[in-house]
């Protein structure tokens, strides 16, 4: 469950950025829509735990983000939160299984190799796994950064502009990957873009501006 | 997949700068190594063959030449003296002198120096004969162990002496044939490199070599047994120096007695200790040169290290900002970034660690003939440990700047980007 409330925020003191109210279950897919230079990226790292609220507060189950420390917020962000970022980026220097394991013991979680394998095979990247990041294709990128962002099964699942750069056909695909792999972990999805494509597709729209 | 893997990862996901660092640091630590291998081996070597020994007579000359002539069977001899002159302190009733022990040297077979002495010689080193018998007869040898490995001799081997210390044919002396009758067990100590013989064998030698002598055809081999051999009888002979103990350390006489020798006589007299502290002195410069040498290419590797985090950083603050997001406090970072450090500095100081050894073995194979000592790459010194703590502190220090950013790296305007 996610509530945000009041929540707004500003980078110099006088110009504020004020977010609309939301409360969320588990299962349910947002889209948030805006365009640039709205505060998409400000609320997606307020919601994800990057930045602190200064005015407001968010919710996340029955924690409240503005009041947990540094390294709370830092063990707290490990655990509940995924977040599939726009183009991918992953430790370069370990392989796709590695990249996933660090994923799993940075949250503080036990290490999972089963988890990792089948969570590979559900996104058809099972002969991946011994393969360094830097020589899979843009799709598989894509495909391992959700694999990453879910691996923990979070309260919440943030994609950043997952679709921006991608043909409708692709476009679709991904998007069935997220709102299956969300499912599947029991977590909420919110979709943070300016694709229009999107729209038709979601019922939850909360808009920016 | 823990923090040390992590750092592992890293650090060889970029072979060349983990190669220039880890040589960098190797040759730090490989030289300073090196030189307290060299040094302690060098001052076991020397210690071990100073042997009690108070004091050398010779002839006049450099004393630290006569040392390491008549102890350590490096340089050549200053000259000889008759026994004549040396006579009181040949005299076994000396009441200051424990042992004297009279060398005559001048020959050798193959770079190893062959020693006219009596058998007093292997009390100073503790020598005990391994096989066959000890020398007696004229052109009798008995052999130190390192001799007969070196050179293949055994029981019943004979050879040809030749002049100085030069292995030239032409040096080769027509003249007596010595004849290996004794083996030595290893000492440890110079004694395993020296030829042994009896002083009149030497005598004989040379005074052929002179054509002083006529009466060599009908000579008995037998005639100067070291057994019933007095010493005192030859006042006209040569012999190169003696080799003194004292009765007591501290005796007054005693200790002014190299004193005496030097302002009363035509001969010198010396303190091995003395001399040998004087030796590590002018030695020690070079040391100390070399160490300091060590000491700028161990900070300069320091650099390096700094340097092959900090700018593998600017390349990877993306993926520390991802470390974050996946759940890594500051701390986490600031730590990943300390133990990349330290795993390089430590596979520096194994590189730095073979580097030396190995270099001690090189260096062994050449000490061996131009020193007369085994020098060892296979012995580990406990100061070895203390490297390694230094190692890794340097590592450490090299690593806190970049972990300072490490831990500063701000997620938010990173992942904006």
């Amino acid at each position: 469950m996610l509530k945000t409330k009041d929540l707004a925020y500003s980078y110099d003191k006088s110009n504020w950025i004020s977010f609309p109210d939301m409360s969320c279950s588990a299962g349910d897919s947002y889209l948030i829509l805006g365009q640039s230079g709205t505060g998409k990226t400000t609320f997606l790292h307020l919601l994800s735990g990057l930045l602190k609220p200064m005015k407001g507060d968010i919710m996340i189950g029955d924690r409240s983000l503005s009041k947990l420390s540094g390294a709370e917020l830092d063990k707290f962000r490990g655990k509940s939160i995924g977040v599939v970022f726009q183009s991918a980026h992953f430790i370069s220097s370990l392989n796709v299984m590695d990249n996933l394991r660090l994923a799993q013991k940075l949250s503080g979680n036990v290490i999972d190799d089963q988890r990792i394998k089948s969570l590979l095979q559900t996104l058809n990247l099972g002969h991946k796994e011994n393969a360094l990041t830097r020589d899979l294709s843009v799709g598989e990128k894509q495909r391992v950064a959700i694999a990453r962002a879910v691996i923990n099964k979070p309260a919440i699942l943030l994609a950043d502009e997952p679709t921006s750069a991608l043909d409708d056909k692709n476009c679709d695909e991904v998007l069935d990957l997220l709102e299956k792999t969300a499912k599947d972990s029991n977590s909420i999805l919110m979709i943070v873009t300016h694709d229009n494509r999107l729209k038709s597709r979601f019922e939850n729209q909360i808009v920016i501006s | 997949m823990n923090l040390l893997k992590l750092a592992w990862k890293n650090i060889t996901h970029r072979p060349l700068n983990l190669v220039l660092s880890m040589v960098l640091f190797g040759l730090g630590v490989g030289l300073i190594i090196l030189l307290l291998l060299l040094n302690s081996q060098m001052k076991n070597n020397f210690d071990r063959n100073l042997a009690d020994i108070d004091m050398v007579i010779g002839a006049k000359g450099s004393p630290l030449q006569m040392i390491l002539c008549s102890m350590y069977h490096i340089d050549n001899p200053t000259g000889n003296i008759t026994i004549g002159e040396a006579k009181p302190f040949l005299n076994p009733k000396h009441p200051l002198i424990k042992t004297n022990v009279p060398l005559s040297l001048g020959d050798s077979y193959k770079s190893h120096r062959i020693v006219g002495t009596n058998h007093d010689i292997l009390k100073l080193y503790q020598g005990k004969i391994e096989s066959g018998t000890l020398w007696e007869n004229d052109f009798e040898v008995t052999i130190g162990k390192s001799v007969a490995m070196d050179l293949g001799l055994d029981l019943g081997d004979e050879f040809q002496s030749s002049h100085g210390f030069d292995d030239a044919d032409d040096m080769e002396h027509e003249h007596g044939s010595f004849k290996v009758v004794g083996i030595l067990e290893p000492t440890g100590s110079v004694l395993d490199q020296l030829i042994l013989s009896n002083l009149a064998s030497i005598w004989e030698t040379h005074d052929h070599e002179a054509g002083g002598h006529d009466d060599h055809e009908g000579h008995d081999h037998s005639a100067h047994a070291v057994s019933n051999f007095n010493l005192l009888d030859y006042p006209d002979k040569d012999i190169t120096s003696i080799l003194i103990q004292f009765k007591s350390r501290t005796n007054f006489q005693a200790l002014n007695m190299p004193r005496n020798i030097n302002e009363n006589t035509d001969m010198q007299a010396a303190s091995p200790a003395i001399e040998i502290n004087r030796l590590y002195s002018m030695i020690g410069i070079g040391v100390d040169a070399l160490r300091n040498l060590a000491i700028i290419i161990a900070l300069v590797s320091a650099f390096s290290i700094f340097i092959s985090l900090f700018t593998s950083l600017r390349e990877r603050k993306y993926e520390l900002a991802l470390m974050r997001v996946m759940g890594a406090s500051p701390g986490k970072l600031f730590f990943l970034i300390i133990l990349e450090g330290i795993v390089l500095a430590f596979f520096g100081f194994l590189v730095g660690l073979i580097i030396s050894h190995v270099g001690m073995e090189v260096l062994a194979s050449y000490a061996k003939s131009s020193y007369r000592y085994s020098f060892t790459g296979k012995t580990f010194l406990n100061a070895e440990w203390m490297i390694l703590l230094v190692s890794l502190a340097i590592g450490f220090v090299a690593a806190i700047i970049p972990a300072i950013q490490a831990y500063k790296t701000d997620i938010h305007n990173t992942l904006s980007k």
